[in-house]
């Protein structure tokens, strides 16, 4: 039984290699949840060339729904939902890689990160192995691979988008928990641990001649105006007075007070891709 | 270190190799013991000095018990259990005191919720009792006397195999003493049954790594204050899925266990047998972590008096047995309601029973029922604030005018639960001998193999790892 048990597991991934190799379709939306999402966007970047023209986001699921599509070419988002800006600046240091700017958000600076994702993603052997082999990628994963061809059926586009419209009368709860969580700032020694771990992050990067940009993404109104949103924005301009600091005051429509609504998040990345051109004027102008 | 982990493949396969060299014959124990303690040690070592203070306390009272003096015997059996008992209360329930009896910033409140649960530790001090009580019950039953050699070296060794084998250490299953004890003795390669090892791993790796790690990214959404916000329908599913998830979460951490122990010579008992097939709530314990359910039958139900008076005293018992189990689960005060809901229902089955009442039902739809009661009471296990759970039932039965389905999330749940209906299934199915079943194994094993590599979820401790 063992033999032969063996024998259909090679004939089954020798078939699914040729099929990831030549039948699966490039542009194959293969999300299946949340963390799904993260694990294909951390590996894509890091199983990439280097690239020293690109820029980086990082940050939480806040930035998460910028749109790269009205970006500069070059871009990647490494914006996770559910984890933080360190969980990205830490992929970018781990990485090795050497892009020409790293975008960072700044709404969620008193967060944790999440160390379990970075230590499954480089975890010893299994990342060099996923390195050579794309079919063990996440991206690839058969049950990824079946609800991406069903998205692809049922025009999951237009879905989307309808969802993210009907939410909108249901997410009183989640603004209700985001409020209460937006009224309170953590204590100075806290607040302090977070901004010194900010802070030596930037300067590795910037000892690598990576430049660095902070960014707040907008949210409602009466979030932007909470003590804990204040505080991270003075809190920014209080360490890094000479850092371009990219915030947009206009008001938004957002699905839980935190989260950009899918059209405004489509506008608000348009005006980031203009303010991100604008800065490589800047840095081409002598 | 987890078993689905390179670290582990990196312990396991060289302690393996070396286990069945002719020369390392002599040292199997202590190469087990060496390659336990690594791999308990792995990820905060200071833990392994529990583990030792354990271990001497149970090498130290088992063997005071049957070759002490006779008169004392009663006294180091009782010295014994209180040990293992004090060592579980104190690192287990000192936050669940903390937070319950003292105010908020009393130093010794903070004192006593600071105190890190160290993991397994409900399983080897319940291995350590059940060691201490065969050892004094083998004054009496011929079966027990090769649990406690003589020689203190050769007994220190026997007993920490038996206690920190790395197979069982941390989850389960419960080993007893009197089951496991026996065994020791020198292993040969050509012994190994390979079909078993396999078949067990595989089986298990396949219910950790494809199902409980994928469903754990959908079950996710059973979080305070996510559920709030979401359909009925997809409340239901997911509720179903944490089932399956739990189910193949604990039900693989066994599988792999036995399938381990196999390999190094070593028979585990089954932990599940296939148990959201029950008809009963009793044959619900019967089938589901049949280790615990025969540990606290065998160590505390039948000392309390079991069903030996009848009526009220077996009721009694009954919850009585059901609520420490639940708390053994758990330091929080939901984990005793779970444990309070079982023995309710456990004793009002016996009731029922007793006064000769039946209800003729199809057998499917006693399943049912008992799967859908056992499946929301895993609802305490996944939401451990009381008011978390009432939140997420009012929504479960109000959220019906929500338009937002989430067919995705149900997808998903449903995909990765159906192998755990499959399994069930095939066992129901499979109960009259099938031939198409043999031609089929190979099958369903390679297919297995193949998820496993291309197919696993975010890897995740084991959600018993927290008990």
């Amino acid at each position: 039984m063992i033999r032969r048990s063996l024998l259909v597991f090679a004939l089954l991934v020798a078939g699914y290699a040729l099929f990831i190799r030549f039948l699966k379709p490039a542009d194959l939306n293969t999300v299946q949840h949340q963390a799904s999402g993260n694990r294909i966007s951390a590996e894509e970047y890091v199983f990439a060339p280097d690239d020293p023209e690109a820029t980086v986001i990082v940050g939480s699921s806040l930035a998460f729904r910028i749109a790269l599509d009205s970006l500069p070419p070059h871009t990647s988002n490494l914006s996770f939902g559910g984890l933080t800006v360190y969980d990205g600046l830490e992929l970018v240091r781990r990485s090795g890689k050497h892009p020409k700017r790293v975008v960072v958000e700044t709404n969620m600076i008193f967060k944790e990160p999440d160390r379990a994702f970075l230590d499954a993603l480089f975890q010893p052997g299994l990342y060099e192995l996923r390195k050579a082999v794309p079919m063990l990628r996440e991206e690839n994963q058969p049950s990824g691979v079946l609800v991406g061809y069903l998205k692809r059926g049922m025009k999951e586009g237009d879905a989307s988008a309808a969802s993210q419209a009907d939410s909108m009368e249901v997410s009183e709860n989640l603004f209700n928990t985001n409020r209460a969580i937006f009224a309170q700032v953590p204590p100075d020694s806290v607040q302090t641990r977070y901004l010194d771990r900010l802070e030596a992050e930037v300067k590795a990067l910037e000892a690598q001649g990576i430049d660095v940009v902070f960014l707040e993404v907008p949210i409602s109104a009466e979030l932007m105006a909470s003590p804990l949103a204040r505080r991270a924005r003075e809190a920014i301009q209080v360490r890094f007075p000479h850092h371009p600091f990219l915030r947009n005051e206009a008001t938004w429509r957002t699905a839980d007070g935190l989260h950009l609504q899918w059209h405004n998040a489509q506008r608000y990345s348009r005006w980031l891709g203009a303010e991100l051109r604008a800065l490589d004027q800047d840095a081409s102008t002598p | 270190m987890l078993f689905n982990s390179v670290p582990f493949l990196l312990l396991v396969l060289p302690t393996f190799l070396l286990y069945y060299l002719p020369f390392m014959r002599r040292f199997q124990l202590q190469l087990l013991i060496i390659s336990s303690f690594i791999f308990y040690a792995w990820s905060m070592p200071w833990l392994l000095s529990l583990l030792v203070f354990s271990l001497a306390i149970n090498v130290a009272s088992s063997h005071a018990v049957v070759h002490g003096a006779a008169a004392m015997r009663r006294t180091y059996a009782t010295l014994g259990v209180v040990a293992n008992l004090a060592i579980l209360v104190f690192f287990k329930y000192s936050p669940l005191v903390g937070r319950s009896f003292f105010p908020e910033g009393s130093g010794v409140g903070e004192f006593l919720i600071s105190i890190p649960l160290p993991v397994g530790i409900s399983f080897f001090t319940f291995q350590g009792i059940s060691l201490v009580v065969d050892a004094y019950r083998g004054k009496d039953i011929a079966a027990y006397n090769s649990i406690v050699v003589k020689g203190m070296w050769e007994h220190t060794l026997r007993i920490s195999t038996f206690i920190s084998f790395f197979a069982q250490l941390v989850a389960g299953p419960v080993v007893k003493a009197h089951e496991f004890l026996p065994q020791v003795r020198t292993k040969y390669f050509k012994e190994i049954d390979w079909h078993s090892t396999f078949a067990c791993l595989v089986t298990g790796y396949f219910l950790k790594m494809v199902v409980a790690d994928n469903l754990k990214d959908q079950t996710f959404w059973i979080t305070f204050p996510y559920f709030r916000d979401m359909h009925s329908i997809t409340l239901v599913v997911l509720l179903f899925g944490y089932s399956m998830q739990i189910f193949a979460d604990f039900a693989g951490y066994s599988l792999i266990a036995i399938g381990l122990a196999h390999g190094f010579g070593y028979m585990l008992m089954a932990n599940f047998n296939f148990p959201y097939i029950s008809t009963t709530f009793s044959e619900f314990w019967r089938r589901w972590h049949i280790s615990l359910s025969s540990f606290l039958r065998e160590y505390l139900y039948i000392p309390l008096g079991g069903n030996r008076k009848g009526g009220f005293n077996t009721y009694r018992n009954l919850m009585l047995t059901m609520v420490l189990g639940g708390l053994w689960h758990g330091a929080a005060w939901s984990y005793a309601v779970w444990g309070f809901f079982h023995g309710l229902v456990l004793a009002v089955e016996r009731l029922v029973k007793d006064l000769g009442w039946s209800v003729k039902l199809p057998r499917t739809i006693h399943m049912l029922f008992i799967f859908s009661m056992v499946t929301l009471a895993w609802l305490l296990f996944k939401l451990p604030d009381f008011d978390h759970v009432v939140e997420y039932m009012r929504a479960l039965f109000g959220n019906t005018h929500i338009t937002n389905l989430q067919p995705i999330i149900i997808f998903f749940t449903l995909l990765f639960s159906a192998p755990v209906v499959g399994y069930h299934l095939l066992y129901l199915w499979n109960q009259r001998p099938r031939a198409a079943m043999a031609g089929l194994r190979p099958v369903l094993y390679g297919v297995m193999l193949f998820l496993i590599l291309v197919n696993a979820g975010g890897g995740a401790s084991f959600i018993y790892f927290q008990f």
